[in-house]
């Protein structure tokens, strides 16, 4: 796949038709096929007409009626088969981009996904892929319809007389452009209203989110007229929109009209003249009916692929995204003997400030390090630096006295089990959401690590147990309990390392002390690194690092830092004397 | 992997296009003139569109065959009249149809805000918020398409269809009869491809939403997925959902392949069996050749609309599910509006609870057992208990959000059930919890844009509540708030609503203390912003701070349900009863840090 990346990125119209061509070739073809039999027959009816007026017998129309009928059956056949054809080729051309966009999502990393709301990602998904697709297939397809339609009609037409063709067609050219205006509008219009939409949405959703301040304060009627307001300037833009979505027909038809209206001035002399039959008058009106669609046709045609192409700019964005960190380490490193971290600084790409300032700590096999720290001191800088979300210099972290860009992805991924800040479940499973990290498992291996946060008999509590699903559909897990969740979703890996990142804020005090107490005995021979707001639960660590501002401000253990650091002295009253009062 | 993962609402689909119109009908019928307007306009420019066929054909009969220059004159310049008529007609009616669709949605919304703002609280803890924002906006959206794209699509191409099929007859209702004949089997074969796409649609959609709630999720938890080393296997999920949903998008595919060829091929079989009759006609019945021409004219606009409506039709029948989820929510049973109002003027503020019990629905264990308290007239009361005692089920109860069962509560000694929500609630104010605020100006927060608030008395409110930091941070009355407050912190937030009800000015406080970690100036502020909003008001407070409790004149201490104990901080702690049972376990947590 990565070797035809860059023949994507740079034509990706052409490198899809490429790699169907069979497909875009014979669908193109039975296209053809199917104008040329569509085209043949007002050319057989103005005969028909023509038998008919001079009286001939009926069995002479007869025969031509046969091969009408002989084309209905080609046109069907052709007709289906370029519809099928051509919808083979754009849907597996969508099917392929949208896993490639899916695929190199899930390799990015912060840098992609911060400035993004997964609404866009998705909309990128279904919709951009999408819109792509309608370039390629239908719009590629209508655009060749029309092409096609406009070189078979026209040589028909110059056949009855050429004079006729430029005079009635005169008008026509213009339709494409009028086509794309109205269409470049109407996007426009498309695109207010979306904007207009969101802001009912933001509008309906804080109604809905504060609707017991709104009760509490009796202010329903106020709100409603808000909402109205809101709701007001929607209806405005779907009104726009409204207004050039009708003006599209009309100014399609009439020059179609005029078209019309000249052929019955400047042809009749012609009929009566016995120079053109009347058969042929009325193959040339049909004809001039006809003509519309090509016109119109590359006007919609040209629209869809220019919304494809700026489709795929977005897309692109994606798939030339680079990860934070790229998988280069070739170590594979399957127990943790060391951590280190050494002179480490940190500044976020794309930004000028440095946010840690030459950080060191070491740590041993078995040992815990505990992280405090006010808000925006750096701890989870930190910790993202040390699950590799974002790149450091060589030499700055190392495992095993092996530095980090050494070792690869996968094999660091496995070392280490994380707990982070906000506590993120799948709508799967309890026991699928417990075992994710694992590739096989039973329900008892779930079971231990449920025990091990206290959360064994909740769920045995829950008429589903361990199949109960997670999330709207099935238990609604409070804060306290999904936390505890990915905890022990993180230590039923036993993993070499294990990092919480600030896990426990949403448990209870007591229930908190009673699983630190289950974890120390739980991760004696685990490396552990704990970051947390309360002092209770690193005050047990081998060693305590205090950041402030990006520094460490001072480290040691819970004794001497109450002596030593002026914070960590200052949280520590703060707590005790929440307990004592 | 399990495929539970997406949460779309399943229900069984009741609503039919015709049962929708009939719903729909007050609404449309409430705007009569645009009815009114809306047919005329529809069936002027059918009539029109008609004329031109004839037009067509009397020029071949009077003009050509006759040679008669004069009157194909006439005739073009009539063709271009009727032409440009039809043109305008044609805007006019599709411009109008849809600005009309798009007022009674509007009304629907209008009405379904001002539903969802009836629905009883019970509501919002069953429903999550955003299934009920994704009513009112994307299903009355979808609603409106069904309505432009739908019912007046398929209006319009009836009565074209129609209109044609007597013009037909006027010409000849000999060959007209004959042709009708092959249409039966016609209609026979686009019924049952349509009911299998339809089917195909809705199985596509379901995919569709599959492939975007699964996205959604990996997405979001993209990291974990990567740091448990889980992305290979989403990326095969993915693929495969992928893939069906390419699968399901071909055999529909597939089947319009099928489906439009076959009326294509209908139209051209009825055209040559015209042709044929025609020069029958014309040889023993006379018919002329500009009648056929008509004829032929008129019979092959006589599928362009049956494809239309058939297309429509399938495609819209997916809204139908949005529209059944519309009128659902409109069947809501919205909360008991009823009950008298209070006395003009203020209420002296006395709460009287008397042996009241309450569940929060039958079956269900109770949550307030034999609660009786007497509250007078500007005392205020600390509620305190561990989470689950029911104190914040009492306070619901005080404004009314859920009916009592059992016992009664009297305020100034009216009965609740006999006062209307409407009446009691604006007398209550409430600083809830968690402080929600709305995202949009500070002004716009303390008025919930509500005009009697001016910015005068909101700036008062907001000073008295020692939003003055607030201010000054974010530029004033006028400064923006963002979603949920994240520009503000918990403390400010809890200050924000502090000045919301002080701008309201109630008769009793209600007041829910925030629990989370708040730093000392916050604390300071909401303090002072407590002692303001409490000053002359009977006040109930979930109190969690140990100097809004020593302020309180009665401490109610709850357990389980009940009322264990009641008196005042010291006697309670001498008691060593469960309030000090509390004090100990930091239950009452006592950062009273002045």
């Amino acid at each position: 796949m990565t070797e035809e990346q860059p023949e994507l990125l740079a034509r990706p119209f052409w490198f899809y038709v490429k790699k169907h061509k069979l497909w875009v070739a014979s669908g193109l073809i039975c296209l053809f096929l199917t104008n040329l039999m569509e085209t043949l027959i007002p050319w057989l009816v103005g005969k028909t007409l023509d038998k008919i007026s001079t009286n001939v017998p009926l069995h002479e129309v007869g025969g031509i009626i046969g091969r009408i009928f002989i084309i209905i059956l080609f046109l069907s056949a052709f007709r289906f088969l370029w519809r099928v054809l051509w919808a083979q080729f754009h849907h597996t051309v969508a099917q392929d981009l949208r896993n490639r966009v899916f695929d190199r999502m899930a390799q990015l990393g912060p840098t992609f996904f911060r400035p993004r709301k997964i609404g866009q990602l998705i909309s990128l998904i279904s919709n951009d892929v999408n819109s792509f697709r309608m370039g390629i297939g239908p719009g590629f397809l209508v655009l060749f319809d029309g092409i096609f339609l406009m070189c078979l009609i026209l040589p028909f037409m110059i056949a009855i007389s050429p004079a006729w063709t430029w005079k009635t067609l005169i008008l026509m050219p213009f339709v494409p452009f009028t086509v794309n205006t109205i269409l470049k509008y109407l996007h426009r219009g498309f695109h207010a209203r979306q904007e207009r939409f969101a802001d009912l949405s933001g509008s309906a959703q804080e109604i809905v989110s504060g609707i017991r301040v709104i009760k509490s304060f009796a202010q329903e009627h106020s709100q409603t007229q808000q909402f109205n307001v809101h709701s007001t300037g929607f209806r405005r833009a779907c009104d726009q929109v409204a207004w050039w979505d009708a003006l599209f027909g009309p100014s399609l038809e009439l020059p179609v009209a005029l078209g019309s209206v000249l052929l019955l001035l400047l042809g009749t002399p012609d009929v009566i003249a016995g120079r053109v039959t009347l058969g042929q008058f009325f193959t040339f009106y049909q004809y001039i009916q006809r003509m519309i669609w090509p016109m119109s046709a590359i006007g919609v045609g040209l629209g869809n692929v220019q919304e494809g192409r700026a489709a795929f700019v977005r897309i692109r964005e994606v798939l030339e995204f680079a990860p934070d960190v790229p998988d280069t380490g070739k170590v594979e490193v399957s127990e943790l003997r060391s951590l280190e971290v050494r002179d480490l600084s940190f500044t976020y790409p794309g930004t000028q400030q440095k946010v840690l300032h030459g950080i060191s700590f070491r740590l041993e096999h078995g040992q815990c390090l505990g992280i405090v720290g006010m808000t925006g001191a750096g701890k989870s800088t930190l910790i993202d630096l040390l699950i590799r979300q974002y790149p450091v210099p060589p030499g700055t972290i190392l495992i095993n006295d092996i530095s980090v860009e050494q070792i690869s992805l996968r094999s660091l991924r496995q070392l280490i089990g994380i707990v982070p800040q906000e506590a993120f479940l799948f709508s799967r499973k309890v026991s699928e959401n417990l075992a994710l990290g694992l590739d096989q498992w039973d329900l008892d291996d779930v079971r231990v690590a449920a025990g091990h946060v206290r959360l064994d008999q909740e769920i045995e509590s829950w008429p589903e147990n361990y199949e109960a699903l997670v999330g709207e559909r099935g238990v609604n897990l409070s804060g306290g309990q999904k936390q505890r969740m990915t905890l022990a979703r993180a230590l039923i890996r036993n993993a070499g390392l294990v990092i919480l990142d600030d896990a426990l804020s949403a448990v209870d005090t007591k229930t908190e002390g009673r699983i630190l107490e289950h974890l120390q005995n739980q991760l004696r021979h685990t490396t552990s690194i704990i970051v947390s707001h309360r002092l209770a639960s690193v005050k047990q660590a081998d060693l305590i690092l205090v950041l402030k501002d990006g520094r460490v401000e001072s480290r040691g253990r819970h004794d001497e830092l109450v002596q030593a650091s002026a914070i960590y002295k200052a949280l520590n009253d703060m707590q005790m004397e929440a307990q004592q009062a | 992997m399990s495929q539970h993962f997406f949460a779309e609402d399943n229900v069984a689909l009741e609503l039919t296009f015709v049962r929708l119109f009939r719903k729909l009908w007050p609404a449309l019928w409430a705007h009569q003139r645009k009815v009114i307007v809306s047919l005329l306009l529809v069936s002027t420019y059918v009539v029109v569109g008609r004329a031109l066929p004839f037009l067509f054909g009397y020029a071949i009969d009077e003009g050509i065959k006759n040679r008669n220059e004069q009157v194909i004159f006439m005739v073009a310049m009539a063709y271009l009249g009727l032409e440009s008529l039809r043109a305008g007609l044609l805007f006019l009616q599709s411009c109008h149809i849809q600005k009309f669709g798009n007022l009674v949605l509007f009304d629907i919304r209008e009405r379904l805000i001002a539903h969802v703002q009836s629905l009883p609280v019970s509501y919002f803890e069953k429903n999550p918020s955003g299934r009920t924002v994704t009513r009112v906006t994307n299903d009355v959206f979808a609603l409106g398409e069904l309505f432009s794209q739908g019912f007046a699509a398929i209006f319009v191409n009836m009565v074209e269809m129609i209109s044609i099929f007597i013009s037909l007859a006027l010409i000849s209702w000999m060959m007209t009869g004959i042709t009708v004949v092959i249409l039966p089997p016609l209609l026979w074969i686009c019924f049952v491809l349509s009911r299998k796409i339809r089917f195909q649609f809705g199985a596509t959609k379901r995919k569709l939403s599959m492939i975007n709630a699964f996205s959604a999720e990996s997405l979001g938890g993209i990291k974990i997925l990567q740091l448990y080393d889980r992305t290979d296997e989403a990326q095969t999920f993915f693929e495969k959902l992928s893939s069906e949903y390419r699968v399901l998008q071909l055999s529909t595919i597939k089947l319009f392949a099928t489906l439009w060829p076959v009326i294509e091929a209908f139209n051209i079989f009825t055209l040559a069996v015209a042709l044929f009759l025609g020069a029958y006609f014309n040889k023993y019945h006379g018919m002329s050749i500009g009648h056929l021409t008509a004829y032929i004219l008129l019979l092959q606009g006589f599928f362009k609309p049956l494809k239309n409506i058939l297309e429509r039709y399938n495609q819209l029948q997916n809204s139908l599910a949005s529209a059944d989820r519309v009128f659902h929510l409109l069947d809501e049973m919205p909360e008991d509006s009823s009950g008298r109002d209070f006395p003009a003027g203020r209420l002296h503020g006395q709460i009287d609870i008397e042996h009241m019990s309450f569940r929060y629905g039958p079956g269900l264990p109770e949550v307030l057992k034999d609660i009786h308290l007497a509250i007078k007239p500007g005392m205020s009361v600390a509620l305190v208990g561990r989470t689950g005692s029911g104190k914040s089920s009492l306070i619901a109860l005080l404004q009314k959000l859920y009916n009592v069962e059992k016992g009664d509560i009297r305020v100034d000694g009216l009965s609740l059930s006999a006062v209307s929500p409407k009446a009691l609630r604006p007398r209550i104010g409430v600083v809830q919890q968690d402080g929600f605020v709305f995202s949009g100006s500070i002004l716009a927060n303390i008025s919930l844009f509500n005009p009697k608030v001016t910015r005068e008395r909101a700036l008062w409110a907001a000073e008295q509540a020692q939003c003055q930091d607030i201010l000054r941070k974010h530029g004033g009355l006028d400064g923006m708030i963002q979603e949920r407050g994240s520009n503000l912190s918990a403390g400010e937030r809890q200050l924000l609503a502090f000045a919301r009800v002080l701008a309201f000015d109630p008769d009793i406080l209600i007041l829910d203390e925030a629990t989370a970690n708040i730093d000392s100036v916050s604390e300071r502020q909401i303090q002072k912003a407590t002692e303001v909003a409490t000053r002359g008001r009977t006040c109930v407070i979930i109190a969690h701070r140990l100097s809004t409790i020593l302020h309180c004149d009665l401490i109610v201490v709850m357990d389980h349900g009940r009322i264990a104990e009641m008196g005042k901080h010291q006697e309670l702690l001498q008691q060593r009863g469960k309030y000090s049972e509390l004090y100990r376990e930091k239950e009452v947590p006592a950062n009273g840090r002045i």
